[in-house]
């Protein structure tokens, strides 16, 4: 169980931490998964500055901002450099920037070959790190698949055009001098043609790609009928 | 090992201000030590030895009562439990703590107390044997409550912790004195309000040991309802 918990890295949401100074504070939750001596210490050092609380090493916990303490929350779960990784919310308290580093770090980690079980309500994040995705709905489970196909599974496309006014489609908006309008994918040979017919030109031709925002909503407000792909 | 001294030590570091408010009266017994007539005052000095010594198994009860549920309100207890720490680890790093919070405090007393009131012709081994009386007490009482905080708040684990360690001592008054060996904090504790300059007591290992193997006892019964209880919960 111990050399288990040993490979995993946990950071719950609203983390609290004992109020000590941030390096002092990592080596002794890298103590408890059984580190010590000069690895622990160089480590500790090694991923405050992967949160980049590199100058922030000497000052107490109790002292940080709410995103600083986020972030050396994450320092104590990376640590003892685990294999699986845990993370309840971890960029919600954070700013752009940090948010921007975070999702950095957690990119390198998945290239590093690392298990990330993300749990977030920020879903253009979820949309950037995960490879699968799962969406909880008061308690089930209620979609659950690859990121990339679930993005794409919308039968419709996008056709952006110019030469022709926005009032030839329904649902048509104009942008930047061209137009651009969504229809099915069996309307699309005779959407383009209309198109070509009325003298405009075809500018792109493009699977419409959903947010996880879409389809969460979708699913969420119509679970039933959605929750085929549920594991 | 290792987690448990390093939760042990952690615990202790976080009781600091109250520790150090104890550690108040070590020394104003220090400073009356200082500036009285030792050999005139010497019954004061032994009263006031005794009753700082009392203070610390009731604040042992605090310690004990209220460490769980401290650390689940700030949810502090997530983080420790996420790394490899098992929960039967990390209640024995609680009970070591208690354990050394009040080690502390009884070695400051015992120091205090070896230079005061041994130059007033109390033997400096007994003060020590005292304090060694006084520490297994503060194990076990602040076991016992750390078993209620498992499930209780800190306020009903000492109320709960002040009746586990009542009734035997009433038994014990009414019914006899062998019933003072069911939970023997009051016992210990006799040993040491019952000592005087003519009658200073005498070692008696059997309590402490008995005192010892309770706690024990205490630990392994809060480890297994601790074993039950959902940390995630909040506990407000």
């Amino acid at each position: 169980m111990a050399r288990t918990r040993r490979r995993v890295g946990f950071l719950a949401e609203n983390v609290a931490l004992y109020h000590r100074r941030a390096e002092r504070l990592v080596r002794f939750y890298g103590a408890l998964n059984s580190m010590g001596g000069a690895d622990l210490q160089e480590r500790a050092r090694q991923v405050l500055q992967m949160v980049g609380l590199e100058d922030a090493v000497k000052r107490n916990v109790g002292k940080f901002s709410r995103g600083m303490l986020q972030r050396v929350g994450l320092a104590q779960a990376l640590v003892n450099d685990p294999d699986l990784l845990i993370l309840d919310e971890p960029t919600s308290a954070l700013d752009p920037s940090a948010r921007v580093a975070v999702r950095e770090l957690l990119l390198r980690a998945r290239r590093a070959g690392k298990t990330i079980f993300l749990s977030s309500h920020l879903l253009s994040e979820v949309e950037l790190v995960c490879d699968r995705v799962a969406v909880l709905h008061q308690g089930r489970l209620v979609r659950l698949g690859r990121t990339a196909d679930l993005l794409q599974t919308s039968e419709e496309t996008e056709i952006v055009a110019r030469g022709v006014a926005p009032s030839c489609f329904a649902g048509a908006v104009a942008r930047d001098g061209m137009i651009a309008f969504c229809v099915s994918a069996g309307a699309q040979r005779a959407a383009l043609e209309r198109v070509w017919s009325l003298g405009g030109a075809i500018v792109s031709v493009n699977p419409v790609r959903r947010s996880l925002e879409d389809i969460f909503l979708e699913v969420t407000r119509n679970p039933e009928s959605k929750s085929g792909g549920a594991a | 090992m290792k987690p448990v001294l390093l939760i042990a030590v952690n615990f202790a570091r976080e009781q600091r201000w109250p520790i150090f408010v104890l550690l108040m009266w070590v020394l104003l017994l220090a400073f009356l030590g200082l500036v009285s007539d030792i050999g005139h005052d010497r019954e004061d000095l032994l009263l006031l030895f005794k009753y700082v010594a009392a203070y610390v198994i009731v604040f042992s009860v605090f310690f004990g009562g209220s460490a769980i549920y401290n650390e689940r309100r700030s949810r502090r207890i997530v983080s420790v439990l996420s790394k490899a720490v098992s929960r039967q680890q990390y209640l024995s790093g609680l009970v070591l703590g208690v354990t050394l919070a009040c080690a502390l405090y009884c070695f400051a007393l015992g120091i205090t107390g070896s230079w005061t009131l041994g130059e007033a012709g109390f033997p400096i081994a007994q003060v020590w044997f005292l304090m060694l009386s006084v520490l297994a007490a503060c194990t076990l009482a602040g076991t016992i409550a750390l078993t209620f905080s498992t499930f209780l708040n800190p306020f009903f684990a000492a109320g709960a912790t002040a009746a586990v360690l009542g009734l035997p001592a009433l038994a014990s008054h009414e019914l006899g004195p062998q019933w003072g060996y069911v939970i023997p904090v009051w016992e210990l504790a006799l040993n040491v309000t019952r000592a005087s300059f003519d009658s200073p007591g005498t070692f008696s290992w059997s309590l402490i040991e008995l005192a010892l193997a309770q706690a024990v006892a205490f630990w392994l019964l809060s480890a297994r309802i601790f074993s039950y209880v959902d940390i995630a919960v909040a506990v407000e």
